[in-house]
């Protein structure tokens, strides 16, 4: 069975340019353009693994969806990489205090990107630092 | 015909081939200084006309002057029926845009000019006040000074909001805490005027709302401080957070001296719109009614609305004051859309690509790596 992975990005350029750099692999993928759809698709799917931009237009952003993700019992083992195009501490603050397992700043490496993917999938227990 | 081309705001002028004026009409003659049967005074025109004459351009052809013949943008050439004559339109500048110009200009002034004095002076007189040495005598005349400070502080960040874009930021904003950064910032005049504030909706979970927090603070601020400072003393204030579907509304209620009708019949989004009724009030004070509450409250001039209108329009948001009256109840709504921003960033999106570019061949090697041992193991 092949990894689920679900990218929720609304910038339609960078969420094709993720999912292309995830082709490199050997995954199931999904994708999502605002935080409701993330949302409805992440109950759907049950990725392993959830790629996940934080600002987003819509009535949930990255980072309300990952709370939710993470409060709920059936979805909570999903590992969350937020993805920020700042960088900022409180950013990233915010991201780990929602739940999120790592976090990338665009614009990323998709080099890094893919490590990350299979650091939790090849150890799905282990936080990120 | 001269008489129909004299009344044209734009110049027009007929040129030869070799860029000789032919004709030119008032406006013409105001922007460029035109004479007949000399050369047009703008290389830019002839080396256009020349372009045209000889092929290299086709009619019409738009020559931009915006730094060169006064009062006038571009030029537009084009050939007239007559042969080996060509109509040379000017295009003045409106006069929407002189006003906007004029409007910057003030703005750019005072906020560049006035500004450093106008803080220096107000920070002057509240020390002053301070040192406790102020003559009796002299008092109501700082008075007086510390409120027309306080304007022109006011007038000073108006020029600020209008000269500036850096306002606009995509932070997440916690509306809960902004709230209570408002109420401790109020809390001397919620503390003096013995005001009982309600919360509501402050513990909810709402959408995401972005923008500036600091801008919006103030914009909050300002509502609040109208609210409190508006309706009776010991009376009621009451601010909630609500979501209706694609927006989030601070609500800020008092039973005040205004009434919702009248209120909303007043330009109050207009920068210093109650100035007249401010001057007049100033030289002729209304003789309070008991029990009835004065239509127009006496107050500033009638900028801090326009100031959080300015704010939460450039946030995408509106403020809004119902009409309804409600036993006098007073509303003022402030509605933020829900969500980030939705922008294109170009320049990430192209700095991701090269990113993307600069490891594709790594990546391929990866993949070939890991197709290969997949095989070796089949193999094996």
């Amino acid at each position: 069975m092949r990894n689920r992975i679900l990218i929720v990005e609304d910038q339609p350029d960078i969420r094709k340019l993720i999912w292309m750099t995830l082709e490199f692999g050997d995954y199931e993928l999904h994708e999502a353009e605002n935080g409701d759809d993330g949302w409805r698709k992440a109950q759907a799917f049950r990725p392993h693994v959830m790629l996940l931009d934080v600002m987003m237009p819509g009535s949930m952003d990255g980072l309300q969806v990952c709370a939710k993700i993470k409060s709920d019992p059936a979805l909570r083992d999903i590992r969350i990489i937020m993805l920020t195009a700042r960088g900022q501490k409180t950013d990233i603050e915010a991201g780990m205090a929602a739940g999120a397992d790592a976090y990338l700043i665009k614009p990323f490496s998709p080099l890094e990107l893919m490590d990350r993917v299979e650091q939790f999938l090849s150890a799905p227990d282990r936080r990120a630092a | 015909m001269r008489a129909f081309f004299n009344t044209l705001k734009d110049g027009v002028a007929v040129v030869d081939g070799q860029g000789k004026v032919q004709f030119a009409n008032a406006a013409g003659n105001r922007f460029a200084a035109l004479a007949v049967g000399e050369p047009f005074p703008e290389p830019r025109v002839l080396a256009g006309l020349a372009d045209l004459v000889a092929g290299r351009a086709r009619a019409p052809l738009a020559i931009n002057l915006a730094d060169g013949v006064a009062g006038t943008r571009g030029a537009l050439l084009s050939p007239l029926p007559i042969p080996g004559h060509y109509a040379l339109t000017l295009n003045a500048g409106g006069e929407s845009e002189a006003f906007e110009t004029a409007i910057r200009n003030l703005f750019d002034f005072i906020d560049s000019e006035v500004g450093a004095p106008i803080e220096r002076f107000a920070r002057g007189l509240e020390e002053a006040f301070e040192e406790d040495s102020v003559p009796d005598a002299l008092a109501a005349l700082f008075e007086d000074a510390r409120a027309a400070a306080s304007l022109l502080k006011r007038t000073k960040m108006l020029a600020e909001l209008f000269r500036t874009t850096t306002l606009i930021d995509r932070e997440r904003l916690p509306l809960a805490a902004m709230v209570r950064d408002v109420l401790d910032a109020e809390a001397e005049v919620i503390g003096d005027r013995e005001i009982q504030v309600h919360l509501d909706g402050l513990d909810e979970e709402l959408p995401p709302v972005y923008g500036s927090r600091p801008w919006l603070t103030r914009a909050m601020r300002e509502i609040v401080d109208n609210a409190l400072r508006q309706c009776p003393p010991k009376s009621n204030v009451g601010i909630a957070l609500q979501c209706t579907g694609a927006h989030v509304i601070v609500k800020v209620t008092n039973h005040g001296h205004f009434r919702p009708a009248a209120l909303a019949s007043l330009p109050v989004f207009v920068p210093f719109h109650r100035i007249a009724q401010y001057v007049k009030e100033k030289r002729m004070p209304k003789k309070p009614v008991a029990g009835r509450p004065t239509e127009i409250p006496v107050g500033g001039p009638g900028l801090g609305l326009a100031l959080c209108q300015r704010i939460v329009a450039l946030h995408g948001g509106r403020l809004q004051l119902p009409e309804e009256d409600t036993e006098g109840l007073v509303e003022v709504r402030m509605e933020l859309a829900t969500g980030a921003p939705a922008v294109d960033d170009e320049a990430l999106n192209i700095e991701q690509a090269k990113r993307y570019a600069h490891d594709m061949a790594a990546l391929m090697h990866r993949m070939r790596a890991a197709r290969g041992a997949t095989l070796r193991a089949a193999g094996a």
